[in-house]
């Protein structure tokens, strides 16, 4: 290595005396490169094969004093023999350059950290002399280095650490980071879409707060229902907020979801419950405004001398009084959990018995109410048969009037069929009618909320009842209207075994 | 009937009817009962009442279509009519345009179910009176009403 050749950089006597003066070929290592060596910002030093300083540089000397003629164990690492992981002799032996990380515990040096690189230096036509040695500080860098690790991992802890799931999707809505949480219950999901984890889709979403936050780089919220890999529904609430690179580009966007569904449960109980308490009071006031009515009519009656009128009254004033037996018992029903009281009943017995119950009203009203069930014994069925009898009643009861409610109709007629659902293995007591059917707006509602269609007459609980009884027994409810020509309703229960005698009450 | 003052009860709820027939007999009126819209229509061509009361929510033909038919025939011009209806807010959103548009005289009054008696009374008594007779419409204004001589 001929730094004396280097045109720019003649040696200066003064600052740089002939390298033969400190013991060194001035061929090996000339003025001018020691007097650019010493304007290095790091320790530079050129080491014997037999390890000992030759020649060091000004920041080298400043922190250590004079070092020419030490071993370089001593200098650097303030040893008194050899460093046993000595790593110059790839250098100084194998005339290759070697590059290494270096503790410096010890030492008088004010860096603790190097990055020493080694290279070896010969004269043309002679071994190796020397390897100069230059040993860079890093202990800025490892400190900087420590430091990112440890916002690294903190960072890490928190995005794994949050309740909530959190993942972060490239504009193809692929997800390219997910957390624990997000893997606990949507399976492993890096690389595969947004939609297909979240919702079990084929496309996007129409709506997506990811894609607007890539869009226009601002936080995006939205409520969104979404599936669990168990296939369980969950209700979330979801933020997008952009991530950009140092241009302000956005190149991913980070989605964070809480689940709502509890929350949603509870709005949804408040808000029926406040329709509940309304529609009551609206049924009650209804109620006290007929009693109050038939109160007036015995009144008159009484006072006229007219017993027929005031039979009349008399016959409000019970109809008022029934309507809030039933509406009590209505409410009774629906505001709190019930556990059926399963027994073994015959359903064909449990159907005539309701349909028994609405004979006199049917013929009051002029339909029809028939039971057409098969001629062979069914199984019994494992149900509550008080409150099967109740759900059936109530159907079997809107049905009467549905048919009742038509002007002009030839027949109204109520059918109550018991059918087995073989391919379900379920269980169905059918009330089909030929009345006037229920517009569309009424049958989305019809199950969740308090509908009647019958006035003043109708509290609308009679079918939320219906649904409750039938969800508690892990059945369920199912409608059909064929455009404004009749209703047919099922009351549909799964087979479950029977245990003990059948029920003959 | 000479001096008699006919009301015309239009309601498919025979506990109401009752209720109302009643109260009108024993205040000086003749009520006569019509069960649904079709029978009402009946009774308006054999009879013609001095007030209609008018149920809103029947099957088949809302108490608005009637209340439509009987204030485009002429036969029935003049006859103040009185609607009664337990879905007070819903009438009034969806109705307060219907009359201006179809150009149709108003409903005389609107009362809410269940009605107080006092009120009725007052509000049937207004609508028939010889005089300039003056009610609230259901829409919250005060409006004159002429009957057509």
């Amino acid at each position: 290595m001929r730094w004396a050749s280097l045109p720019w950089n003649k040696p200066q006597e003064a600052l740089n005396p002939p390298a033969a003066k400190i013991g060194i070929p001035d061929t090996l290592l000339d003025g001018g490169a020691r007097a650019l060596l010493d304007l290095l910002p790091c320790y530079v030093s050129l080491i014997s094969p037999a390890r000992e300083v030759l020649w060091a540089n000004k920041a080298l000397i400043r922190e250590a004093g004079q070092v020419t003629g030490l071993p370089c164990h001593q200098i650097y690492r303030a040893r008194h023999s050899p460093c046993p992981d000595c790593q110059l002799g790839v250098a100084l032996e194998q005339g290759s350059v070697s590059v290494w990380e270096e503790s410096l515990p010890g030492s008088n040096l004010s860096a603790t950290h190097t990055l020493v690189q080694a290279v070896p230096l010969q004269e043309r036509g002679a071994g190796i002399q020397a390897a100069l040695k230059i040993s860079t500080d890093l202990s800025p860098f490892r400190a900087r280095q420590r430091q990112l690790e440890l916002s690294q991992r903190e960072y890490r802890a928190l995005f794994e650490g949050v309740p909530c799931y959190i993942s972060v999707q490239d504009r193809e809505f692929r997800i390219l980071k997910a957390n624990r949480l997000f893997e606990r219950d949507f399976g492993r999901s890096q690389g595969r879409r947004c939609y297909e984890v979240y919702k079990g889709r084929q496309q996007k979403c129409e709506v997506c707060p990811v894609e607007r936050s890539f869009e226009d780089g601002q936080i995006h919220f939205s409520e969104e229902t979404v599936r669990r890999s168990s296939g369980e529904p969950m209700e979330m609430v979801v933020y997008t907020a952009p991530i950009t690179d140092h241009l302000g580009k956005t190149f991913a966007v980070m989605e964070m979801s809480t689940e709502i569904t509890q929350v949603k449960r509870l709005q949804r109980a408040l808000a029926s419950l406040g329709q509940a308490v309304a529609i009551t009071a609206h049924s009650i006031k209804n109620i006290l405004s007929g009693l109050e009515g038939g109160a007036y009519v015995v009144q008159s009656g009484l006072r006229r001398g007219d017993p027929a009128l005031a039979a009349k009254g008399f016959e409000m004033v019970k109809d008022g009084v029934g309507m809030a037996g039933r509406l009590v018992q209505d409410i009774l029903l629906i505001s709190k959990a019930r556990t059926p009281n399963h027994r073994s009943v015959c359903p064909q017995a449990l159907a005539a018995g309701v349909v028994s119950l609405f004979e006199k009203k049917a013929a009051d009203l002029g339909v029809e109410l028939c039971l057409l069930q098969p001629e062979e014994k069914l199984d019994p069925i494992s149900v509550d048969p008080d409150a099967i009898h109740t759900a059936l009643a109530n159907l079997v009861s809107n049905g009467l009037e549905a048919c009742a409610s038509v002007q002009g109709l030839q027949t109204g007629r109520v059918q109550v069929k018991v059918l087995e659902l073989p391919e379900e293995e379920c269980l169905a007591f059918q009330v089909e009618d030929n009345g006037p059917g229920v517009n569309p707006e009424v049958q989305e509602r019809l199950f969740r909320e308090m509908v009647s269609t019958k006035g003043s007459a109708g509290t609308g609980l009679g079918l939320v009842v219906t649904e409750k009884i039938l969800r508690e027994h892990g059945g369920k409810v199912r409608f059909h209207c064929a455009s404004q020509s009749g209703t047919v309703f099922q009351l549909v229960i799964p087979r479950r075994p029977c245990l003990g005698e059948e029920d003959q009450t | 009937m000479k001096n008699s003052r006919n009301v015309l009860i239009i309601d498919d709820e025979p506990a109401m009817t009752t209720y109302l027939s009643t109260l009108l007999e024993d205040n000086g009126f003749v009520a006569h009962v019509a069960n649904d819209p079709t029978e009402g229509m009946e009774r308006l061509r054999q009879m013609r009442p001095d007030v209609i009361l008018l149920d809103l929510l029947m099957p088949h033909k809302s108490g608005v279509q009637i209340f439509q038919k009987i204030a485009r025939d002429e036969r029935y011009k003049g006859i103040p009519v009185i609607i009664l209806t337990g879905i007070k807010e819903h009438f009034v959103e969806n109705f307060r345009e219907f009359f201006t548009t179809l150009k149709l005289d108003r409903p005389f009054a609107y009362l809410e179910k269940p009605v107080d008696p006092k009120h009725l009374l007052r509000v049937v008594e207004e609508s028939i009176s010889p005089h300039c007779s003056v009610s609230n419409d259901m829409f919250g204004q005060t409006v004159p009403y002429s009957k057509t001589p």
